[in-house]
This record gives C-alpha cells, structure tokens and sequence, in this order.
C-alpha cells in the first residue's frame, strides 16, 4: 500500500508579510508564500484559490485535481522557515482506508514544483502527526 | 476554577452518596417496610417506571415532543454550565450570584465524571483538561533563554486575532472548516452556524496566551506553533521547541471534545443513574 506523508517543512528566501496594528498582529505571515506555491501549481495546470488568513495558523486555500477537493495550509512562525499542510478534503475522504491517486499524484507535481524553485530549501514531508517531532522524508510519497 | 466549583463538587459527592444509598435501599428487603408509605426505594423505582410508560405514551401520540425534549434538556444543561450562554446580571452581587450557580453544577458534573472510571467511589482532584503539565511547560524554554518579554505576552489572557477575531477562536474538533460538503450539496463548505456551534469547536477561553496555543497544539496535528508580535525579543511560539507533542489516545479524545459536548454526555450519563433531573436545592444552579 502507497503511504503518503502529507505535510512538509522547509526554508524560503520571502519577505516578512505579517501585518500588526497596535502592536498585535491584524494578519499572521505566510500569504506570499502561499501565493507563491499557488502560483506553482497553477504553472502545473492547477486551479488554485486565493490564500485566505486562517490566524495563527497561518494561510490556506484549496484546488482541485482530477475531481479531488485539496487543501493546502502554510504556517510560519519562524525567520524563513515554513510549515506546509496538505488534505484531502473531498467528503468521506478521511474514512478512506488509502488515499485515492489523484491526491498521491497531487503530492508528487507539489513536490516536484516546490524543488523546481530555488526561492524554496531543505523541503522535508511527514506524516502530520510527526511534524512536532522533526524525523520527516525527502519525498511524500512512499511505496 | 469558577466561585462555585468547590461547592458543586461537593453537592456532587452528596448525590453520588445519595445515589449509591438509594441502590442500597433498593437492595435491602427490608427498605419497603421500613420507609412511611410511598417513600420506599422500590415504591419511587415503580413511580419512575410509571412515569416512563406515561412518557411513552405521550411520545407516541407526539412523536415530535421527544425532540423538544431533548432540545429544551439540552438549552437548561448548556445554559447552568457555560457563563456565556445566559445574559450578565445588572449588578454585581446578582453576577457573583449567577457565576457561583454555574461553578456549582460544573463541580458536580466534573465531581460526575471524574469518578466514573474509579466506580464512583473515589473523588480525584478535578482535571478539565489531560496533560495538563504539557500546558505548564508551554513557556519553560523561553523562560530558560532569557525572552522574559515573551513569557510575559504568553501570560497575558489568550485573544483572537484575524477571521475568527469577536467569535471566539478554537479548534473545530469534528468538522474542520477545510472539510467540504458531498457534492451533491455542492461540495463547498460547511454553513458557519455547524462550524462554530458549541457542540463542534474546543473554546479556549479562561487560558492564556501561551496555555491556548500548546493546547492547540496538543490536539490539532496542524497546529505547530505562533508567531508572536515584532517587538518581543523572539520571533514565535513553538510547540517543538517547547517539547510539545500532538496528544494520541483517551487524552487527545478528552481534550478535543467540546464542553458542550461533555456536558451533554455528562448530563446523559448523569441522568440515566438519576444524578440529573431531580429536585434542586432552592437555588439558581441544577
């Protein structure tokens, strides 16, 4: 069975996007580069949405691929280094047993794209659960 | 702790003995001809039942009458538990009145819950949330590292920020606001009011800053870590850094149920050993 790690470190040379108004953030940073990897995928053929603020979570947005709901979230917290999240979000997807192809295939074009780019460094995928850990892999995709 | 939680705790150690002596009675043969009449264990398990076939009855003529029921057992529970679901009194003695009513049947549902796994026989020190040393360590190392300006931000009363900012922000346990409808529905979004109702979203009020965002933390696998405003001396909050995990097992599945949710199934579970429901003791709390 294919095992997919779904979410994703890495290091990107982008501004500091976060927005404050009296000393309290108003938007948390990540939206250029959400932006960016939007960008990306839209380049691969992809229809993505505009990035929209999600709090300290960051950005998110989602797209579609060969019929499958998708979601991306990026989240920074740190100087250049960022957290990417990916989902399945089409319905009755988290009670699947694997994941379909088209989001397996998702994974390999975003991480083909994101390592095409050289904004883009030291890109790392887990398992979610694993991300607080720091023991991640060099692609999404495991057979 | 809300004024009034000690009180409810113990009210609830009184009806849980109150309770298990009424099984007792039930037990004891001679119970029916010792109590004055009506009044024995098994006279009130036959008035109980009594009412429950009259109920049946009702139900069958009305069928929607259960549902009303339910809704309206459920509006009273949340209601007597969660300060912000009924309107502040007007002065302060009325608003002290009404928080120690709330604190009282909140103790007594925690008294409630916190001894099922023991039996009911044990009254363990109240625990609203599990793990909850990892919440404590939320700010250890950026204590350790001398940012004494982020530790105190950290301190400060946990608020909300961006789209979720007057709403309350907190984690959607059920349904994320990622997932999407079937397509037959359309395939966008969830509506708003499934989203945020208080049976779907953990709320993190009465937490600090920094106590908000390890909890997060600890029960969202997507929720890494926060970025912190640019005149601290560090950039952000990170639950790796703090040695923060996502939480796994009874713990993630206590922590990630909304209070609402608990207090329903509290109520339930409470009800159906007789806890709930009956008389009150004069006051404003159940």
């Amino acid at each position: 069975m294919v095992k997919i790690y779904p979410s994703a470190e890495f290091d990107a040379d982008f501004p500091d996007d976060m927005v404050e108004e009296d000393g309290e953030i108003a938007l948390f940073p990540g939206r250029n580069v959400a932006e960016a990897i939007a960008d990306l995928l839209r380049r691969a053929g992809l229809t993505p949405g505009e990035p929209t603020h999600q709090g300290e979570h960051g950005w998110v947005f989602d797209t579609k691929f060969k019929e499958r709901a998708l979601w991306i979230q990026v989240t920074t917290f740190e100087d250049q280094h960022f957290y990417m999240d990916t989902e399945d979000t089409t319905f009755m997807s988290r009670f699947l047993r694997a994941p379909k192809a088209a989001y397996v295939e998702f994974l390999v074009v975003l991480n083909r794209e994101i390592n095409a780019d050289s904004r883009f460094r030291n890109l790392t995928w887990f398992a979610a659960k694993d991300l607080k850990r720091n023991n991640g892999m060099a692609t999404p995709v495991e057979d | 702790m809300v004024a009034g939680n000690a009180a409810g705790v113990n009210r609830g150690a009184v009806h849980m003995a109150e309770d298990l002596a009424f099984l007792n009675r039930l037990a004891d043969p001679s119970d029916r001809f010792e109590s004055p009449p009506g009044t024995s264990a098994g006279a009130q398990l036959a008035d109980a039942g009594k009412a429950l076939v009259d109920y049946g009855g009702s139900v069958w003529a009305n069928p929607h009458r259960v549902f009303d029921d339910l809704q309206s057992g459920a509006n009273k529970v949340y209601a007597g538990l969660v300060p912000s679901a009924t309107p502040t009194a007007d002065t302060f003695a009325g608003e002290v009145g009404r928080m120690y009513g709330i604190g009282k049947n909140q103790g007594e549902l925690a008294a409630n819950i916190a001894s099922l796994p023991a039996g009911g026989e044990a009254l363990g020190p109240l625990r609203t949330l599990r793990g909850a040393s990892q919440l404590r360590k939320a700010t250890r190392y950026l204590d350790e590292a001398g940012h004494l300006d982020a530790v105190a931000y950290l301190e400060k009363p946990y608020r909300t920020t961006g789209p979720a900012k007057g709403r309350g922000k907190g984690d959607h346990a059920v349904l994320k606001e990622r997932d999407r409808l079937p397509k037959i529905l359309g395939g966008g979004p969830w509506p708003r009011s499934i989203l945020d109702s208080p049976f779907n979203r953990v709320q993190f009020k009465g937490l600090t800053q920094g106590q908000a965002y390890a909890l997060h933390a600890m029960i969202d696998d997507r929720s890494y870590g926060a970025r912190l405003p640019n005149n601290l001396s560090v950039k952000g909050w990170s639950a790796r850094k703090a040695g923060i995990d996502t939480q796994t097992g009874f713990d993630r599945a206590w922590n990630r149920t909304p209070e609402a949710t608990k207090t329903l199934m509290g109520s339930l579970v409470g009800g159906a050993v007789g806890t709930t429901g009956e008389a009150l003791d004069g006051d404003e709390s159940w």
